[in-house]
């Protein structure tokens, strides 16, 4: 029989066993001394009644010892495990952490279906016995893993559906680390990892992940594995059933695409259990081609259609895979609130009286494209403006997302805890004044940003604004904290939210209705987006899906006036982009084929352009895929399971065998206190008694 | 004069042959009309007739000549040789709180100065030893004055001594003491009864009249403490922790199982037994004295 405890820092608890045995102890030394002729009689009598006391004295001290060990024990919470279900029948709750496979490779379609619908499927059919008091943490697999999702059952269908694979590799180590760091620090019963990927050789590092103890780390392949040679560019792009005029008649609209260079011949089959279709088409270069069927489904039922096609390229019958059209990626907008109701998405021009010369441009959208646009960050002028969306900006913190909240000086931290601390898990500890508490000022970094700005401040063009009095900036995993010389600091902490949320001060005198248009925030969104863009520059590569080479030269000859200059480009700042720190912005294009990019940068030096060249890397581009054998090298503790495995199971106990005896504990803790207080009123009773014969 | 009985009375008297002579006046003149009084060959006295008196003391001849009854009294004989064994053992200097700090070997001199006086008193022969685990002094019994001073004296000056050890004393006395006579043995009987039985025995088998005289103090019979305590032996250092209320039953008829055997057992011997604590008072000792004193001349 094994055993954990979820709280062993509670077994501290057990010196208090000591305090019984202190307390016989010094009674013990409560003894009067006499001297006394023999002892010949008192000897036998002692013998005969204190046998029969010192066993009353001694159950009694061993009563209380347990007490408090089972006390203790209650508290810290006993798992045993490898107990038969009948045990003890009570709800253990279970922590799970799915690790989801949303690397680029997700996308792709596997008979018929998208290999990521495929893992929302399995987590739907793993969670269907969940109750609410189990918590469910869905973790990306990006380079530093996202928490997708974190709640309880209710609400992981809805969160679920939104989840989408992005274009980048996975990193399925760094995942089950962060998985594995979660998971030691929950207090509920059942510890468990499911990792649900196509388990890509490149999504593995050699590291093996240590063995856990009290965590259970459960997987699935999605898929069997695909050849690179099947994949083609040739696909079903959707198929739609839609009612007719007659009863029970559908019709079934399938549209194939062609995405390669050459014309594709593809035999479509139909099938059904009353009918099958079969037709040969021709579906040229880049196109598309819709093809339409009437079928027979009788009314409110289900029907499976299995909808396939064979192509000359293919090696294998009924298997096709098309290629996936993801969105567009490497968004970093920065949203800030404007004076209409529209979020502004990178609206930040330092020097409106200079319009064009600014790398910012600015456009407006409006708060319930937030969730669509996968933003990283965005900037909140005063959370107070921002109560109408206040669920959007709660999902969007919730899911990793991150937020720059401007306060003004007459916040008052009442208000501000009292409306956003329950949505965000953020509350403000301390508002201080910056000239009475200069200690907040950690470091000033004379390289930052608005030091350079305040060498051009001749040009007139920064009479208006006072960044150049932002001399604190500190950074730390859950603060930021901004601090202005003249103004007020805001230290705000969340913990719980899975994103950052970021909190800037202002004194009170500065006006806020042109904040979005002044340049006190770009020193400080430079630095972190130089901060994001190191890892990048580090880096060396990064996963760009680019069909073909690109060369974006640009002249880089002051960082407010940015001409971008390239072939085939067709730039829009405010479109999707890359934000680096001289202040360039690459836009991607549209996705041609699956495949691994390599980025270099250079500057021309003569004409002060800067070239980026991407390039494809075939050999990183294989599909390549890592067997069970190795994967349990890397991790020991893996368990293999197929739907099957885990349909019939419980949640919980019946899977894990796991049993928390905490509650089991309390009742033997109150029948024990219950047999204490009789025993110790009986020998009570006892001692009157005989002091009454007396 | 009875409160002279009382040992918390007595206590405050410093020399013993007043204690002696208090306690023994005292009693004889709450005898007067009593029929114990000595009784031997050399007429003393006449006294008026009570009821309960043998008629064969009746004086016939004051009868023919008064129509009164008259008994006669008469000397008592001297040749009574009585021992007083007194226990100053270390388990006989013990007082406990009830005994207004009366130890049981102060308890058991005034016994033994009262007895001397009487028997002197009564023309008898009385010595007296003292012993712990030895005899410690020896005064063989004479019937004078001198004896008795001699005997007083001996015991004002007594201290307790070392450990119990009564058996082999009586073994030796058994064998020492050739004529006949009365042993008196004071003790706190603190050894093995089996042990004490044979010296008793032996002492009866050499046709010594014995009496035994066992002195406890109340705390011993009662066991009147509270709480828990260490009891720590007078003669052998032993300890023992206990909780006093939780043994005291127990105890207690340990006390009065030893004192009903040894009662049953020398009663079976024809030896007088008396348990006594030192608050009893001295006439009852001293009557059953006289009982058993009685008895041996009628």
């Amino acid at each position: 029989m094994n055993f954990f405890f979820l709280n062993y820092t509670l077994l501290i608890g057990l010196i208090a066993t000591v305090i019984p045995i202190i307390i016989h102890l010094l009674f013990q030394k409560k003894f009067k001394t006499i001297l006394f002729p023999s002892l010949k009689f008192l000897k036998f009598s002692h013998k005969v009644q204190m046998r029969k006391l010192k066993l009353e004295q001694f159950l009694l001290l061993l009563l209380r010892i347990i007490i408090i060990i089972v006390l203790v024990i209650s508290f810290a919470g006993l798992i045993i495990y490898n107990l038969p279900a009948s045990f003890f029948k009570s709800h253990s709750q279970t922590n799970l952490v799915i690790v989801l496979d949303t690397s680029a490779s997700m996308n792709l379609n596997y008979f018929g279906k998208p290999l990521f619908s495929n893992a929302k499927e399995f987590i739907y059919d793993y969670t269907q016995n969940f109750t609410d008091k189990d918590q469910i943490i869905i973790l990306s697999t990006d380079r530093v893993p996202v928490m997708l999702y974190n709640g309880n059952i209710s609400n992981l269908r809805k969160n679920l559906d939104k989840i989408k694979p992005n274009d980048n590799r996975a990193y399925i180590n760094n995942s089950l680390d962060y998985a594995i760091k979660i998971l030691k620090n929950s207090t509920l019963t059942n510890k468990e990892i499911l990792l649900i990927s196509d388990y890509q050789k490149i999504s593995f590092t050699s590291e093996i992940i240590p063995k856990q103890d009290n965590i259970d780390i459960y997987s699935s392949k999605i898929s069997d594995e695909v050849n690179v040679s099947q994949v083609t560019n040739v696909g079903i792009e959707s198929v739609e059933l839609s009612s007719t005029q007659k009863p029970n008649q559908k019709e079934l609209k399938i549209t194939l695409v062609n995405r390669s260079k050459k014309v594709a011949t593809v035999d479509i089959k139909v099938a059904k259990p009353e009918r099958i279709i079969e037709q040969t088409v021709t579906i040229q270069s880049n196109s598309s081609e819709v093809l339409h069927f009437q079928i027979n489904i009788p009314e409110n039922t289900e029907q499976y259609l299995e909808v396939s096609i064979t192509n000359d390229d293919l090696e294998a019958d009924n298997k096709y895979f098309k290629i996936y059209k993801p969105s567009k990626q490497f968004i970093i907008p920065l949203l800030v609130r404007n004076d209409s109701d529209k979020f502004l998405k990178l609206a930040m021009d330092p020097f409106p009286e200079n319009p064009g010369k600014s790398p910012f441009g600015y456009s407006n959208i409006s708060p319930d494209e937030i969730p669509d646009l996968k933003y990283k960050f965005f900037i909140c002028l005063n959370p107070m403006d921002f109560l109408d969306s206040i669920e959007i900006l709660s999902t969007f913190i919730n899911s990793g997302g991150e937020m720059i909240c401007f306060l003004s000086g007459e916040t008052e931290k009442k208000t501000f805890n009292e409306k956003f601390s329950n949505i965000f898990n953020l509350r403000i500890e301390e508002i201080i004044n910056a000239q009475q508490k200069a200690l907040k000022i950690n470091f000033v970094d004379t390289s930052f940003p608005p030091f350079e700005f305040m060498r051009h401040k001749e040009n007139g063009s920064l009479d208006q604004v006072d960044y150049y009095q932002l001399i604190s900036f500190q950074k730390s995993d859950s603060i930021i904290s901004l601090a202005n010389a003249s103004g007020k600091i805001v230290i705000a902490t969340g913990k719980k939210a899975p994103g950052k949320i970021i909190i800037m001060g202002f004194s009170p005198d500065r006006s806020m209705s042109n904040l979005p248009l002044k340049p006190i925030f770009l020193p400080f969104i430079h630095n972190l987006l130089d901060f994001k863009t190191s890892e990048f520059k580090k880096a060396g590569r990064i996963e760009f899906n680019i069909s073909e080479d690109i060369l974006i030269k640009l002249k880089d000859t002051y960082k407010e006036n940015i001409n971008l200059i390239g072939k085939n480009l067709n730039l829009n700042l405010s479109d999707s982009v890359k934000y680096l720190k001289n202040g360039v912005f690459v836009r991607i294009p549209e996705l041609k084929s699956i495949g691994f990019y390599t980025l270099q940068y250079e500057t021309i030096n003569e004409d002060e352009r800067h070239v980026f060249t991407i390039n494809y890397d075939k050999e990183e581009s294989k599909l390549n895929y890592i067997s069970k054998q190795e994967m349990k090298k890397i991790i020991p503790q893996i368990n293999f399971i197929s739907k099957n495995d885990f349909i019939q199971r419980d949640s919980g106990s019946e899977r894990t065998g796991r049993k928390d005896l905490t509650r089991l504990f309390l009742i033997i803790l109150f029948t024990l206190l219950l047999i204490e207080l009789i025993f110790s009123n009986y020998i009570s009773k006892q001692e009157k008694l005989t002091q009454n014969k007396k | 004069m009875y409160k002279y009985f009382k040992p918390e009375v007595i206590s405050k008297i410093k020399r013993l042959e007043l204690i002696a002579k208090l306690i023994v006046e005292g009693f004889l003149t709450g005898l007067h009309k009593s029929p114990y009084y000595g009784f031997n060959v050399e007429f003393a006295e006449h006294r008026p007739y009570n009821q309960g008196d043998e008629i064969k003391y009746l004086d016939w001849k004051i009868f023919g000549k008064t129509d009164r009854f008259y008994i006669k009294q008469f000397e008592a004989e001297t040749n009574l040789k009585s021992y007083i064994l007194l226990d100053k053992s270390a388990s006989m200097n013990y007082s406990g709180k009830n005994s207004s700090n009366i130890t049981k070997l102060d308890y058991a001199s005034y016994i033994a100065s009262t007895l001397s006086y009487l028997m002197l008193k009564q023309s008898d022969s009385v010595g007296l030893v003292t012993f712990d685990n030895k005899i410690r002094d020896m005064i063989q019994p004479r019937n004078s004055i001198h004896n008795l001073q001699h005997i007083l004296h001996s015991l004002e000056k007594i201290t307790p001594g070392r450990n119990t050890d009564i058996t082999p004393i009586l073994h030796i006395l058994a064998e020492k003491l050739k004529r006949r006579g009365l042993i008196i043995l004071i003790s706190d009987l603190w050894d093995d009864p089996d042990k004490i039985m044979s010296g008793i025995k032996h002492l009866r088998h050499a046709k010594h009249e014995v009496i035994v005289f066992h002195i406890l103090d109340y705390d011993e019979i009662y066991l009147p403490f509270k709480g828990p305590m260490t009891f720590i032996d007078l003669e052998t250092g032993l300890q023992l922790k206990t909780v006093t209320e939780n043994i005291r039953e127990t105890y207690k008829k340990s006390v009065k199982d030893w004192e009903m055997r040894l009662l049953k057992e020398l009663g079976k011997n024809q030896i007088d037994y008396m348990m006594v604590d030192t608050t009893t008072s001295f006439d009852r000792v001293l009557l059953k004295y006289l009982n058993k004193r009685k008895r041996l001349y009628r």
